[in-house]
C-alpha cells in the first residue's frame, strides 16, 4: 500500500484504492493521470517487487538448507551472475528460440543459472570434499567476478544502451509492466509448490547426506531436484529484474531466527518475508533520491553485506567455542 | 536376515577399506564388531547399510540383494546411529526425533499421524529426552544429543538397528541404559542388532557374537566368550589383556595390562 502510494510522485491513499476499484468496477472516481501512474507504473512494479523477493528469498532458502550452509544464497553462489550472463547474451543478440517466444528470456537465464552452480559444486568438490561452506562462498565469488567480467565485456561490445544494461544488472524493478509478474509467476509457483512438497525432506538432509539417507530420502535425487528449482527461481527472478543482491541471504536468516529451522514454516514464511522486503527496499531505492532512483540492488546489497558479514563471524566464534 | 558375501571395498588413493568380508547376522542376534582404528569397522558398518556400494561382493538384507531396494525401503528396515552426528541448524529435540518418522509417511506433503505420534512418545520415554524435548540440539551436552539420535532410529520402528559406537559422549550408567533398552528390544521384539564397540566387555556382555577386523579383514567370528582368550585379542590388537570370568554371569571380560605398572 504505502508503495504504491509514495513515489516521485506522491499520491494520496485514498486515490490508490479507489483507482484499484475503478480498474475492477470500470468506474471513474479517479482523475486518469493519477490512475495511470497506480495502475500502469505503481502496482506492477510493487508487484513484481513482491514475486521477485519471495522467489529469491525462497531460493535462498532452498540453498542453505540443500547445502548445509547458512551462508548460500543466489547471489554468494554466482548463480545470479550466471543468469544474468545468459539474460544478457539473450538481451544483446535479441535471440529468440523457436517455441519459447517470450519465455526464451527466463529459460536461457535458468539453463546458465543452473550450469553456473554445476560448475560450481565441481569445482569446490575438487577444492575440498565435504562442500565446506567457505570453499563454497570462495568459488561462488570466483564465479561472480568472471562472470560480471564477461558481462562487462559483452557490454563494450556494443557500446550504446551501455547505462540501462548498467542499470539492470545492479537490479532494478522500474517501468517493467504486468508480463514481467506473469513470466515469473509460473515458475514461482511451480518452484515452492515443488520445494514445498519434500520439505520434510529437505529438513532431513540438513543433518548431512549419510544421516538423510538412513532416514530413508533419496539424496542425489533430492538434492538435484532442489537445487535445480532454486536455480529455476533465481534464473526467471534475473530474467526480470536483473541480480538483486542478498535478498536471498537475509531473508531466510532472520526467518530462521524467529521461526526456528524446520523447512515447512520457514519456507512459506521465507516467502512472505521476502517479498515484503523487497516491496520496502524498493520503496527506499526509489525516495531516497527522489526524483532520480537508485538501482534496488545498490540497497538490498548495502543492508545485505554487513549482515553476511555478522553470520560468518558468528559462525566462526561458534566453531571455536566447539 | 544381513548376509554379505565377500565384500571389498578400496577408497580411491588410500588403503584398503574392506578385504573380502563375508557374514551373515540372524534374525533377532545381536552381533558386535570389534577391531583396532582403521580396521574398516565403520566401512564394515556403510557398506551393510548401503552407504556404501562395496567395489565387488554383494549384500543381501532378508535373502534380496540390496542394490533391489529403494532408500525408503531400505530405511524401513534399517535404522543407523552414525559415529558423528552433524547439524548445520538449531531444530529442537523433538522436531530431530520426528525426523525418524519420515520414512512412514508419503514422500509428498507428508502427514502426520497419532501412529507417528505415539512412535515418537515412545522413543523419547526409552531415551529419556522428553523431559528436554524442546531445547535446541545445541543447547544439550553430546551424551544427551548421542541420546536424541538413538530416539530417532528407535521411531524409525526398524528390524534391524545399526549402531556404530553407541556409548559415545554417555557416561557409564547411561551406557548400561542404553544398552538394556536395546538388549529388550531384541528380546521382546526380535531386534536384529549389529554395534560395532571398543569397549570388549560391553561387547562380551552385550553380543552374541562378536566379529574381529584387521587390516581390513575378518580374523574372527565367534561366540563372545570363545573369541574372548588372550591369545586370539593379542592377534587382534597387538596388546596384553588378562582374561577373566565375570563374577556375576558367566561372560568373560578382560583386564587391561600395562608394559610399566607390573
Amino acid at each position: 500500500m504505502l508503495g504504491v502510494s509514495i513515489g516521485s510522485t506522491s499520491i494520496p491513499f485514498r486515490f490508490v484504492l479507489s483507482s484499484i476499484y475503478d480498474q475492477f468496477v470500470g468506474t471513474h472516481h479517479t482523475p486518469d493521470d493519477i490512475k495511470t501512474i497506480i495502475i500502469g507504473i505503481r502496482v506492477p512494479r510493487v508487484l513484481l517487487a513482491f514475486l521477485v523477493g519471495s522467489a529469491l528469498s525462497l531460493a535462498g532458502a532452498t540453498f542453505q538448507g540443500v547445502l548445509k550452509n547458512p551462508l548460500a544464497d543466489p547471489f554468494t553462489l554466482g548463480v545470479s551472475s550466471g543468469a544474468s550472463v545468459g539474460a544478457v547474451i539473450v538481451i544483446f543478440f535479441q535471440i529468440s528460440l523457436p517455441l519459447l517466444s517470450t519465455f526464451t528470456l527466463p529459460i536461457v537465464s535458468i539453463i546458465a543459472g543452473f550450469l553456473t552452480l554445476l560448475f560450481l559444486l565441481y569445482f569446490v568438490s575438487k577444492l575440498s570434499k565435504d562442500l565446506n561452506v567457505e570453499s563454497i562462498i570462495l568459488g561462488g565469488i570466483i564465479i561472480s567476478s568472471f562472470c560480471s567480467a564477461l558481462l562487462s565485456f559483452i557490454i563494450s561490445l556494443s557500446n550504446n544502451e551501455l547505462r540501462e544494461v548498467m542499470g539492470w544488472l545492479m537490479g532494478s524493478l522500474g517501468s517493467r509492466g504486468y508480463n514481467y509478474s506473469l513470466l515469473l509467476l509460473p515458475f514461482l509457483i511451480v518452484g515452492s509448490i515443488t520445494i514445498l512438497s519434500v520439505s520434510r525432506q529437505l529438513d532431513a538432509l540438513t543433518f548431512g547426506q549419510t544421516s538423510a539417507q538412513h532416514l530413508g530420502v533419496n539424496v542425489k535425487k533430492l538434492t538435484y531436484l532442489l537445487l535445480f528449482t532454486a536455480s529455476c527461481l533465481t534464473g526467471a527472478a534475473v530474467a526480470v529484474s536483473g541480480t538483486i543482491g542478498f535478498v536471498g541471504l537475509v531473508v531466510p536468516h532472520f526467518t530462521r531466527k524467529l521461526v526456528g529451522p524446520l523447512h515447512k514454516h520457514l519456507l512459506i514464511l521465507t516467502m512472505l518475508h521476502g517479498g515484503f522486503f523487497l516491496m520496502a527496499t524498493d520503496l527506499i531505492s526509489r525516495t531516497i533520491l527522489a526524483p532520480s532512483e537508485l538501482p534496488v540492488g545498490v540497497v538490498t546489497s548495502l543492508i545485505g553485506a554487513p549482515i553476511f558479514a555478522i553470520i560468518l563471524i558468528r559462525m566462526k566464534k561458534g566453531r571455536v567455542k566447539n | 536376515m544381513i548376509s554379505c558375501k565377500n565384500a571389498t571395498f578400496t577408497y580411491t588413493g588410500r588403503d584398503v577399506g574392506i578385504k573380502n568380508i563375508s557374514l551373515t547376522v540372524d534374525k533377532g542376534e545381536w552381533v558386535g564388531i570389534i577391531g583396532a582404528n582403521g580396521s574398516g569397522k565403520s566401512t564394515l558398518l556403510n557398506i551393510i547399510s548401503g552407504i556404501i556400494i562395496p567395489d565387488s561382493g554383494s549384500i543381501e538384507l532378508c535373502k534380496q540383494s540390496l542394490s533391489n531396494f529403494s532408500k525408503k525401503e531400505l530405511a524401513k528396515n534399517m535404522s543407523v546411529l552414525s559415529q558423528h552426528q552433524q547439524f548445520t541448524y538449531e531444530y529442537t529435540v523433538k522436531e530431530t526425533i520426528k525426523l525418524g518418522r519420515l520414512v512412514h509417511q508419503s514422500s509428498l506433503f507428508s502427514r502426520w499421524s497419532q501412529e507417528d505420534e505415539d512412535a515418537v512418545g515412545r522413543a523419547m520415554k526409552w531415551t529419556n529426552t522428553h523431559q528436554f524435548e524442546q531445547n535446541l540440539l545445541n543447547e544439550i551436552s553430546g551424551g544427551e544429543r548421542q541420546r536424541v539420535f538413538l530416539a530417532q532410529c528407535l521411531a524409525q520402528e526398524t528390524p534391524c538397528i545399526l549402531l556404530d559406537e553407541p556409548s559415545n559422549h554417555l557416561d557409564i550408567s547411561q551406557t548400561i541404559q542404553i544398552l538394556d533398552l536395546l538388549k529388550k528390544l531384541q528380546n521382546e521384539q526380535q531386534k536384529t542388532i549389529v554395534t560395532i564397540f571398543h569397549d570388549l566387555n560391553l561387547a562380551s556382555l552385550f553380543c552374541d557374537r562378536i566379529i574381529a577386523l584387521k587390516d581390513g579383514e575378518k580374523i574372527m567370528d565367534a561366540k563372545a566368550n570363545e573369541l574372548l582368550n588372550e591369545d586370539a585379542l593379542y592377534s587382534i590388537f597387538q596388546t596384553p589383556f588378562t582374561v577373566l570370568n565375570h563374577p556375576n554371569t558367566n561372560h568373560k571380560m578382560i583386564a587391561y595390562k600395562s608394559n610399566i605398572l607390573l
